[in-house]
């Protein structure tokens, strides 16, 4: 506390603003190594890279916050509204069934 | 005068309520600002869009819609016919249009890049030359793929035609290779979008954009008693760190792990505010209330009611039923086992378990006034549970065999981000994909309702004293008025959809107002939030709520419970229940 009344204010300023910046060059130096070097890396993983393939392959967003923000979710919903209005053979017919069976085992 | 400026400040922190109600408070408060201005851009909205369904387009509706009865009653499986009037009218959107167009050119992100950031804002010809050069020749491999898949696909439904569709080892072969043109027809649509890559320069669209922002929430900072000039200036700054935190989550690699702008938003502005500090001329601007409630009111237009409906039956008994349990016991785990000290946090951590991450906890903290703190901790372990579920949920499910409906479904009900949620269920199968969608775009509903809820729940009991009883009017001068506005805006809509009819809705609502406009709007009001958490976030405060790991153990409980439940919900509800709908995905 005596050390911090004896140094005069403007060095105080000046070391504050000094240590700030270091910290803040350290914190982009941070995300810097995460984005390109640590997370590539990661990408390379064997189990993780299939997906990632397949992400940029369908230029997938990964991050999007809502449904409306995704046009796979556009088309997933077209088509199940229409699969349950457009389906009267196949609500009646229980072959559907066998059809399904089918392909879940692919 | 001087207690509404502490009022101000009080709300920077959360939302305060107010003990009375003023005429002038709809020019006064900052809740009515965020409706009249969400308003705004939903009328905006309509006006532009609501007049391109027209005749022509119905028309074309119509067509598609012959083709798919007939095909429906024909076979017991989706046919080419069927898919090709379907892809018909998936084309039919209102953002196609000229102004459409223009539109998305001025509230575009910057775009995806991979080694250099400028490659998000600028690309010149020579360099889309480039590409586009090696992207033609895949797109026309992927053409000629399609077209032979085609040819084995017709041959297949012909010979199933020819049995009169009797023969069930004939229909399986047709499925299967009309199937495997329908994967053709995908990597189709995407080698030529990426063929179709023009030169772009987007500075001068950030630059409008930036403007045209400071200015729409300029106008009412003003009238509410505050200086423009000051909230212009420190605007820019705030807008330009979205920028930056779209650039990075548009990043390929961040994209690859669903690090989108929130994580990225919140990053920045902590990063700042915590080495340097936030500059004074900046803090005018940092307004995180007044970006996320008009953001909020957005949101609500697209939570339509009547899509829920339309979109399958098990999956809204799947989503209906768990995520309300689901997310009351993990509110009632963190009060009463493990004694979380803030009621606000357990909600908001509970709601980003249970309904769908991010965005269901900015509705659920605004909506029970929680700290900025407890959003960026709720935020952040929504983020990294859903990169490692998103990654290790797909590879579980191909482990163990279990049906990819069965896997959609949990994914869907589980994987707390939306966009994570494509990317797995995608990566197992369409199908998949579809059962994963359906599920968390009901979630996605579930937000009004659950953000209402938790409204009117803290108002009327946590908020209320020992002993004391609140009338009506209390509730209502309490309440956080923007709800009103969010519930309005999907109220409104969802009847809207409802008189426009599903298909008219798709092209005017869906691919129209909400996709055109008011999305891209919600999500720049979004980012500008969560940069304003950042910047008046203090790690130390932030270091305080770790403290014994509570949030970490509340989150993992409730995301346990979240996988055991759905799994066993989506089974009964796919498998024993509506097997037949099961069929037909």
């Amino acid at each position: 506390m005596k050390q911090i009344i004896n140094t005069p204010k403007f060095n105080d300023q000046t070391d504050g603003r000094m240590k700030g910046i270091t910290y803040l060059l350290l914190s982009i130096m941070i995300v810097m190594f995460f984005v390109f070097v640590l997370a590539p890396g990661i990408d390379n993983v064997p189990r993780v890279k299939p997906l990632i393939n397949f992400i940029d392959e369908h230029q997938i967003d990964a991050g999007a916050l809502y449904y409306t923000d995704i046009e796979e979710f556009s088309i997933a919903e077209l088509n199940m509204k229409n699969t349950i209005v457009y389906s009267s053979r196949l609500l009646s017919d229980e072959r559907a069934l066998v059809i399904t069976d089918s392909s879940k085992k692919k | 005068m001087a207690e509404e400026k502490e009022n101000q400040n009080q709300d920077a922190e959360i939302v305060i309520d107010h003990g009375n109600s003023k005429v002038s408070d709809l020019w006064k408060l900052e809740d009515y600002w965020t409706i009249w201005l969400g308003f705004l851009i939903l009328i905006v909205g309509l006006i532009i869009y609501l007049p391109k369904g027209s005749e022509e387009v119905n028309k074309k509706i119509n067509e598609s819609n012959d083709i798919l009865q007939t095909e429906s009653e024909r076979a017991p499986f989706k046919t080419i016919a069927w898919y090709t009037a379907l892809d018909s009218k998936a084309k039919l959107k209102a953002t196609s249009t000229e102004i459409g167009k223009e539109i998305k050119k001025l509230t575009g992100l910057p775009k995806a890049w991979s080694s250099n950031p400028l490659d998000a804002f600028f690309k010149g010809e020579e360099e889309t030359n480039r590409i586009t050069q090696s992207a033609e020749e895949k797109y026309r491999i992927a053409k000629d793929k399609e077209s032979e898949a085609l040819v084995l696909a017709q041959l297949g439904e012909d010979e199933a035609s020819a049995f009169n569709f009797a023969n069930e080892e004939l229909n399986i072969k047709a499925v299967t290779a009309i199937d495997k043109w329908r994967t053709a027809v995908k990597k189709t649509s995407v080698e030529k979008k990426k063929a179709e890559v023009k030169p772009f320069n987007q500075i001068p669209y950030l630059i409008l954009l930036v403007i045209i922002l400071a200015i729409f929430f300029g106008i009412g900072w003003k009238v509410m008693g505050n200086s423009i000039f000051k909230f212009m200036l420190g605007f820019m700054f705030v807008f330009t760190i979205a920028v930056l935190a779209y650039t990075f989550a548009n990043n390929t690699t961040m994209n690859h792990y669903g690090l989108g702008y929130p994580g990225w938003a919140i990053l920045f502005g902590l990063i700042i505010s915590n080495t340097i500090g936030t500059p004074k001329w900046v803090k005018p601007a940092v307004q995180t209330e007044y970006f996320i409630k008009t953001g909020l009111v957005l949101l609500g237009a697209e939570i339509l009611f009547g899509k829920i409906l339309s979109i399958g039956i098990p999956g809204i008994f799947v989503a209906w039923v768990v995520t309300p349990v689901v997310l009351l016991t993990t509110f009632w785990f963190g009060q009463k086992i493990i004694r979380f000290p803030s009621k606000t946090l357990n909600m908001t951590i509970s709601a980003a378990v249970s309904v769908c991450g991010v965005s269901a906890a900015i509705a659920t903290a605004s909506a029970c006034r929680a700290k900025k703190e407890e959003l960026t901790l709720a935020v952040g372990l929504s983020l990294i549970f859903t990169a490692l579920m998103m990654i290790f949920m797909p590879s579980f499910i191909k482990i163990v065999g279990m049906p990819y409906i069965l896997g959609g479904a949990w994914m869907g009900g589980t994987i707390d981000a939306t966009g994570a949620v494509a990317a797995a269920g995608a990566f197992l199968s369409d199908r998949a994909l579809y059962v994963a969608a359906t599920l968390k775009m009901i979630q996605n509903v579930l937000i009004g309702i659950i953000a209402f809820c938790v409204a009117i729940y803290w108002v009327a009991k946590v908020d209320r004293k020992k002993g004391q009883k609140i009338s009506l009017m209390e509730i209502w001068h309490r309440f956080p008025k923007f709800i009103i506005g969010f519930i309005l805006a999907s109220i409104l809509f969802s009847l809207i959809y409802q008189h426009l009819g599903n298909d008219m809705a798709y092209v005017v609502i869906d691919h129209g107002v909400i996709r055109g406009l008011s999305k891209s709007f919600r999500g720049w009001f979004f980012c500008l939030a969560f940069v304003s958490i950042g910047l008046a976030t203090d790690f130390r405060e932030l270091k305080s709520y770790f403290k014994g790991g509570k949030p970490l153990i509340l989150y993992i409980f409730g995301q346990t419970f979240n996988l055991i439940l759905t799994l066993l919900m989506a089974y009964i509800m796919f498998y024993i229940v509506f097997p037949e709908i099961t069929a037909l995905i």
